[in-house]
């Protein structure tokens, strides 16, 4: 399973390369968003490596080769699963070089270390989009899932935006009061255990959807 | 002895196309050629074989032993090649090499170092640049490295130039001098199964229409040729197919003794090549 990983990472040995690029981009273009550069990098990088892994394997056919392998689809499955985290990994990594960096030569721009809250955001963010994906693709294979891709890039950058308008605009709302402090009572602590319960649910749920999608599959 | 590859009543359902309660058998020390026209259900059969597709019914056994149940174990000791690669065009040989070889439980990376030099494959250039022939070469080494028992290979000599593919028709017989391995190949090229099989299972529309040694195929058949006056009812029946034209008629008989002795002097009775039979049977049915 660790060696389909790897396959994942050599085929996109570029694009790994380019995602220092896209960081430095993110950071430079999005200097007003403040704390959110962090997850937001991780998290689109990320699912982009993810997308073109899975499209590495659709170009190239691989469910016909993979499967003809000693391998059981569970693997295949879980190594998909799995590689979402070491990318979260290289990306983290990433941004912690290029914000050292940045500080090093003291170039105009502002820095946002590595936060845990700003790690356990991206985290959410990239088992949810991925969460969402995988069973698709995994049930309808690259080309079919392409539509819904583009459905949850948008969601995750204007769904963020707009609900985080929404409830700064209706913040007077009683449940929206409520809610904000609920969370405000919480400590950092709980709020990244919550998130991460979260994201284990989600995880879990879309595994267990995306097994099930990819055994019954005719390749 | 237990078979190697055994088909039983396998039966697979698409819209417009049905495997239909197949059977076929292979023992071991043999090659099985798997021919039929495109669409006939070739590609169908294997894929079911290497459970890539869910079956509708029947049996699938594998040296003996369930293809789904031991599908692991199973797959270790299969080597496939498809007609087209589907190894990833973007690593090189050497790569892909890394990410497959720990897969197998009895990898030999002498050998797969051994027929890379063998065949002259560059282990640094990148899958994309090879040649048809030599990614075609790369996936028999991948698969003769794990020292698999039966080699499946679904058309492995389609696009390829004579010189390959005569290549590959020797390693397939020397291969095959190991009495307990088999290969089982599809192809339309028939010509090149005349050279090497030892079995032919024919496949058309979803059924299979024989499954016999290549051998007695080629001596019982007959392709007869001759003047249309010689035709009656009953010469008629006798054959697979009949081609008639206004000077005569060219036809496939399953008994070319009988023809002979009903024909004697009158026809020219020839064996038929492999091509013929399943031309003529495919037009027949």
């Amino acid at each position: 399973m660790y060696h389909l990983i790897l396959k994942d990472i050599l085929v996109q040995k570029i694009m790994i390369m380019l995602s220092f690029v896209y960081i430095v981009f993110f950071y430079v273009v999005m200097q007003g968003a403040g704390l959110i550069i962090l997850p937001m990098a991780i998290t689109a990088v990320t699912y982009m490596l993810v997308i073109t892994a899975c499209a590495y394997d659709e170009k190239n056919k691989a469910d016909v080769m993979l499967n003809s392998l000693p391998l059981k689809r569970l693997h295949i499955v879980l190594a998909k699963y799995l590689s979402v985290f070491i990318y979260l990994v290289i990306c983290t990594v990433i941004y912690m070089v290029i914000t050292i960096l940045i500080s090093l030569t003291g170039l105009p721009v502002k820095v946002y270390p590595v936060s845990l809250a700003g790690l356990a955001g991206g985290l959410f963010a990239v088992s949810l989009t991925t969460g969402i994906y995988f069973p698709f693709y995994f049930k309808f294979g690259y080309i079919k899932s392409k539509f819904l891709n583009l459905i949850l890039f948008f969601t995750l950058y204007f769904g963020l935006t707009s609900s985080i308008s929404f409830f700064y605009m209706n913040r007077d709302v009683a449940w929206v009061k409520n809610l904000s402090s609920f969370f405000q009572r919480l400590s950092d602590i709980q709020i990244f255990a919550f998130l991460v319960l979260l994201t284990m649910i989600i995880l879990t749920v879309s595994f267990a959807l995306s097994l099930k999608a990819y055994q019954s599959r005719d390749l | 002895m237990e078979p190697i590859l055994e088909v039983k009543k396998l039966r697979k359902n698409f819209k417009g196309f049905a495997l239909k309660d197949i059977s076929f058998t292979m023992e071991k020390g043999y090659i099985m050629g798997f021919i039929g026209p495109n669409g006939s259900g070739k590609s169908t059969t294997i894929k079911l074989i290497l459970n890539l597709l869910r079956k509708d019914g029947g049996d699938i056994k594998v040296f003996g032993l369930d293809n789904v149940k031991h599908e692991i174990e199973i797959k270790n000791r299969i080597g496939f090649v498809f007609d087209e690669n589907h190894y990833y065009e973007e690593l090189t040989l050497a790569e892909m090499k890394k990410v497959v070889a720990p897969l197998y439980k009895n990898w030999d990376d002498r050998a797969f170092a051994r027929y890379m030099a063998d065949f002259n494959l560059p282990p640094h250039k990148k899958i994309k640049d090879l040649s048809k022939g030599m990614k075609m070469k790369y996936s028999l080494t991948v698969a003769l490295s794990h020292h698999a028992d039966l080699l499946i290979m679904d058309e492995p000599t389609s696009g390829l130039d004579p010189v390959v593919r005569s290549e590959l028709l020797e390693i397939l017989t020397d291969i095959i001098q190991d009495e307990n391995k088999g290969v089982f190949l599809s192809t339309h090229i028939t010509s090149d199964l005349e050279k090497i099989a030892d079995y032919i299972t024919f496949i058309n529309d979803g059924q299979i229409i024989f499954s016999t040694s290549k051998d007695v195929l080629l001596d019982q058949h007959g392709l007869v040729k001759g003047g249309k006056d010689l035709l009656d009812q009953d010469i008629r029946k006798s054959f697979v197919y009949l081609k008639e034209n206004e000077f005569g008629f060219e036809g496939l008989v399953k008994n070319r003794q009988q023809a002979k002795s009903l024909l004697a002097g009158q026809a020219l009775i020839e064996k038929p090549t492999l091509e013929d039979i399943m031309l003529y049977y495919t037009r027949g049915l």
